[in-house]
């Protein structure tokens, strides 16, 4: 029988199969309904950005407005001084946005696990309170979305189960194998060929519904290199369900027997596997009630306990530069705001420090279950498309640093200007909103 | 009754001389009694990580030494949140929902830093949990047991045997039913021992909890059995009634779930997190603000309290306006507080609800509901946890606003400051899980949902039975 002849005859076996029409209109219907599904997380992150970001602006534009009428900051703080660098970096709304990657619309991933931006200022770290994600229901989250991943991992093998659990055992039970080798000459590649045309049947729905985002989302949906990576894991996890399934099929058992073999693998790889190295990994390395983070941070107060010299020293030992500055080369200074800018700086130096202690243990984490991939293979995938997506763990991570990185920058800047006693003026405070 | 028990010693006699199934079933049992074990485990670090935390948060507060009482109020405290025992079998919402709840002046925050923000996706559907087991492979042990059950006799002609044994068609099927059933029975119990033995129940509340788990999963359980048994008559193979079942089985497990909880968040929207804050930002700032307060909300406070101890300037008065002006401050953001996350928690609320009634179509949900809410883990009783942190925040802040006010200091002097005795005998936040009773009105009508299906399809496996196999 070639496959053309084996295309046609299976397409007539699943047309006169009620039950197998119906899962495939169904998980048909789905992938499009969970493409559509990711587009609406993906709009409403990208409205939420736009939002914010045109708060921001808008904020920005009133501090210009301060300095072109020459108003020292709102009326009713009548002890604001925009002149001064700290207020000017203070009103300068920085905010740090996680990158809102298209393959969202594909793979949301953790998204919900984190806000989706974050303002930053000189006393910002990757670990603020305020670094929560959006309002959802927690009841609804614990299953998930209903996203294309989603369907694709945890839905198609189902799937496949239905499409194929009677391939080869329907004859078998119905006495019908003798009948099948006397025509088709051996019965491995008939049946393989009829693998095989489900497989490609699929294999192209893939491409079809990976290509749906394109129609919402028009160019900004890049079918670049990413994207033909997660056609490529999304082609390989899918084979690889056909292969096991297949293992399976060569034993030649009964229909009833095949199924139970199926949905068994099903339960265990997607299941109780997962599960089972979730409770493990939790166990070993619970999740943190960041204790530590808070200790750290009440490190403050004997950080503000050090006599300025020694505070200073250990500023300019870490940066010489700022010995150049002005106030770097006095010997002492009275001015409490600029006394502030070096402790506030030495704090800084040592939460940052800190904070990325903190960023490498979840990374430490992170590996560990990482190393159980081999055992875990259909969360390996999930993780793959997250992380093409830019929605897995790593992406949350790189987020936090780009607070860190952003805080920074700020807390720099600011000792810098402050030390030189620079008086903020517009273009200056243009160049504030930059960093 | 006699007919009956024998058709249920004749069916289990059938699945002993199953070698196979007999070994899974043993093989189940173990493994869901070593996931109880580790949910036990599991429960117990919680409790530890969480006292170490406590105490953390209550050392750091009483080594803080001699301070201004507003600056007290800044440094604030932290409350931790430790599910009850009962989480050993379910963890709900917990990985999904922070368990830090930082307590400080001016600000309600939120529960920060949950285990999902800081770990990878291990696992779609939760840890190995007694839970997960119960109401994934459970249901589907069921079917794969019984869905030939009735099948079987009728191929090989044993009904008409069964009869002319004097055997009603109601016993046979009810018979099978009930040797089915008590398998879960011995799945769900064999769960239960193992907490009973390793936790210690010293609160009614727990023991009600736990009562009430068991019934919402015996109810679920006899509910898969009897549908699989009506399939497997009605359906003309054993074929069809596994497919059909397994269909359900991924319709109420995976689909509906999702599409409800869909059409529940569209149906009752969430604010946005940016939406939230705005609101939250304008509302207050129609009121006074404890640093920057707005002139004329002041002046009259201020005039009010100048009145009352009759003198005519802030230096003049034995007591201090800031703390006073703080305090009033602190009430109307209260206000805001409730007016705003009461507004989302009614949403909540509300959803869950509507997800409830929804399974008047998928007795899985109202299973999942029951069972989070008796493990005291669903999202009523994280709020639960909020708001009494919350009541808490504002008794401590109010200590610390009166300490300001009436302490001693006089108005615009920051730099008095309480003594040390003073702020370690302000009480620590304890919290115990709330009574079961509370949220009667949510688990009830879960179990009402577990109850009619289970009767419904009870009913319908007698009126059925004569039609099919006569």
């Amino acid at each position: 029988m070639t496959l053309f002849q084996t295309l046609k005859n299976e397409t007539l076996h699943i047309a006169k199969s009620k039950f197998k029409v119906i899962a495939l209109i169904l998980f048909f219907a789905a992938t499009l309904y969970s493409v559509w599904q990711g587009y609406v997380v993906y709009q409403y992150r990208t409205d939420q950005i736009s939002l914010v970001q045109k708060s921001a602006t808008e904020s920005q534009q009133e501090v210009l407005g301060w300095f072109k009428n020459g108003k020292s900051g709102p009326e009713e703080r009548p002890w604001i001084d925009i002149k001064n660098p700290f207020w000017a970096m203070w009103y300068g709304n920085h905010y740090v946005i996680y990158d809102n990657h298209p393959l969202m619309v594909l793979s949301p991933g953790q998204v919900s696990d984190v806000g989706i931006y974050k303002k930053v200022s000189v006393w910002s770290t990757p670990f603020d309170q305020d670094l929560i994600p959006e309002l959802s229901n927690a009841e609804f989250q614990v299953s998930g979305f209903f996203d294309f991943s989603f369907v694709w991992l945890f839905l198609l093998p189902l799937l496949l189960i239905i499409l194929m659990y009677n391939i080869q055992s329907f004859e078998k039970d119905a006495g019908l194998l003798l009948l099948i080798k006397s025509q088709a000459g051996e019965t491995n590649s008939w049946w393989l060929k009829r693998v095989l045309v489900i497989g490609i049947t699929l294999s192209l729905w893939l491409i079809i519904v990976m290509i749906v985002p394109r129609i919402f989302m028009g160019s900004s949906f890049v079918l670049g290199n990413e994207w033909i990576e997660f056609l490529f894991f999304s082609m390989v996890y899918l084979w690889g369900w056909l292969g096991l399934y297949a293992l399976i099929l060569s034993r030649n058992s009964s229909q009833i027997s095949q199924a139970i073999q199926m949905i068994t693998i099903w339960i265990l790889l997607v299941l109780v596997i997962p599960a089972t190295v979730q409770q493990w990994i939790q166990m070993r390395y619970p999740a943190s009630l960041m204790t530590e983070w808070q200790e750290v941070e009440e490190k403050r107060d004997s950080i503000y306990a050090i006599s300025y010299d020694s505070v200073k020293a250990k500023l300019l030992s870490e940066n010489k530069d700022l010995g150049t500055t002005k106030i770097g080369m006095l010997d002492s200074i009275s001015d409490p705001m600029k006394k502030g800018a070096a402790y506030r700086s030495l704090y800084k130096m040592y939460i940052d420090s800190s904070s990325e202690v903190f960023l490498q243990s979840m990374e430490q984490k992170n590996s560990a279950f990482q190393s159980y991939a081999f055992i875990n293979p259909v969360m390996w995938f999930q993780n793959r498309l997250n992380y093409l997506s830019k929605s897995d763990l790593s992406a949350i991570l790189e987020f936090r640093r780009k607070i860190r990185v952003k805080s920074n920058s700020i807390t720099t800047k600011l000792i810098f200007d402050e030390w030189n006693e620079v008086v903020v003026d517009s273009v200056q405070f243009k160049k504030y909103l930059e960093l | 009754m006699q007919a009956l028990l024998q058709v249920f010693q004749n069916e289990w006699l059938g699945l002993y001389r199953n070698k196979l199934l007999i070994g899974s079933f043993l093989l189940l049992v173990f493994i869901l009694s070593l996931t109880a074990w580790m949910g036990v485990k599991k429960q117990d670090q919680l409790q530890v990580q969480t006292k170490t935390a406590n105490d953390f948060a209550r050392n750091e507060w009483e080594s803080i030494g001699p301070m201004n009482p507003h600056s007290a109020a800044h440094e604030g405290t932290y409350a931790y949140y430790s599910p009850g025992l009962m989480s050993s079998l379910d963890e709900g919402v917990l990985s999904q929902v922070g368990r830090v709840l930082r307590l400080e002046g001016h600000v309600q925050n939120e529960m920060a830093y949950s285990a999902r923000s800081q770990e990878s996706i291990y696992s779609r559907f939760g840890g190995l949990m007694p839970s997960l087991l119960l109401q994934w492979v459970v249901p589907l042990l069921l079917i794969f047991l019984s869905f030939r059950s009735i099948y079987q006799e009728k191929e090989q002609g044993r009904i008409t045997l069964l009869l002319s044994q004097g055997l009603g068609i109601k016993q046979i099927l009810v018979g099978k039913a009930l040797a089915y059933f008590s398998i879960a029975c011995i799945a769900l119990l064999s769960t239960v021992l193992v907490q009973f033995i390793f936790l210690e129940f010293n609160h009614s509340n727990d023991v009600f909890r736990l009562i009430g788990f068991v019934i919402s999963y015996l109810l679920f359980y006899w509910l898969i059995v009897s549908l699989t048994i009506v399939l497997s008559t009605v359906l003309k193979n054993a074929t069809g009634a596994l497919s059909s079942m397994l269909a359900i089985w991924v319709l109420w497990m995976v689909l509906l779930p999702k599409w409800t909880a869909s059409i529940a968040s569209e149906k009752y929207p969430l604010p946005s997190r940016f939406e939230f804050k705005q609101a939250m930002k304008d509302d207050r700032s129609k009121g006074i603000d404890g640093h920057n307060p707005s002139k004329d909300r002041v002046n009259k406070l201020r005039d009010s309290v100048l009145a009352k101890y009759g003198v005519s300037s802030d230096s003049a008065l034995p007591i201090n306006l800031d703390g006073i002006v703080m305090q009033a401050d602190e009430e109307y953001g209260n206000l805001v507080w409730d007016k705003h996350i009461g507004g989302v928690f009614q949403s909540f609320s509300s959803q869950k609800k509507l997800s409830q009634w929804a399974s008047v179509f998928n007795p899985m949900y109202a299973l999942k509901s029951a069972s989070m809410s008796f493990a005291g883990t669903d999202m009523l009783h994280h709020i639960h946890f909020q708001r009494e942190a919350e009541e808490y925040r504002r008794g401590f802040i109010k200590k610390l606003n009166d300490e300001h006010a009436y302490g001693g200091s006089k108005t615009g002097d920051w730099s008095w400051k309480s003594s040390e005795e003073f702020f370690k005998n302000i009480e620590t936040f304890q919290y115990t899980t709330v009574e079961i009773s509370k949220y009667k009105s949510y688990w009830q009508v879960d179990l009402l949902i577990l109850l009619v299906w289970s009767i419904s399809i009870s009913v319908l496996m007698c009126l059925i039975s004569k039609k099919y196999l006569l």
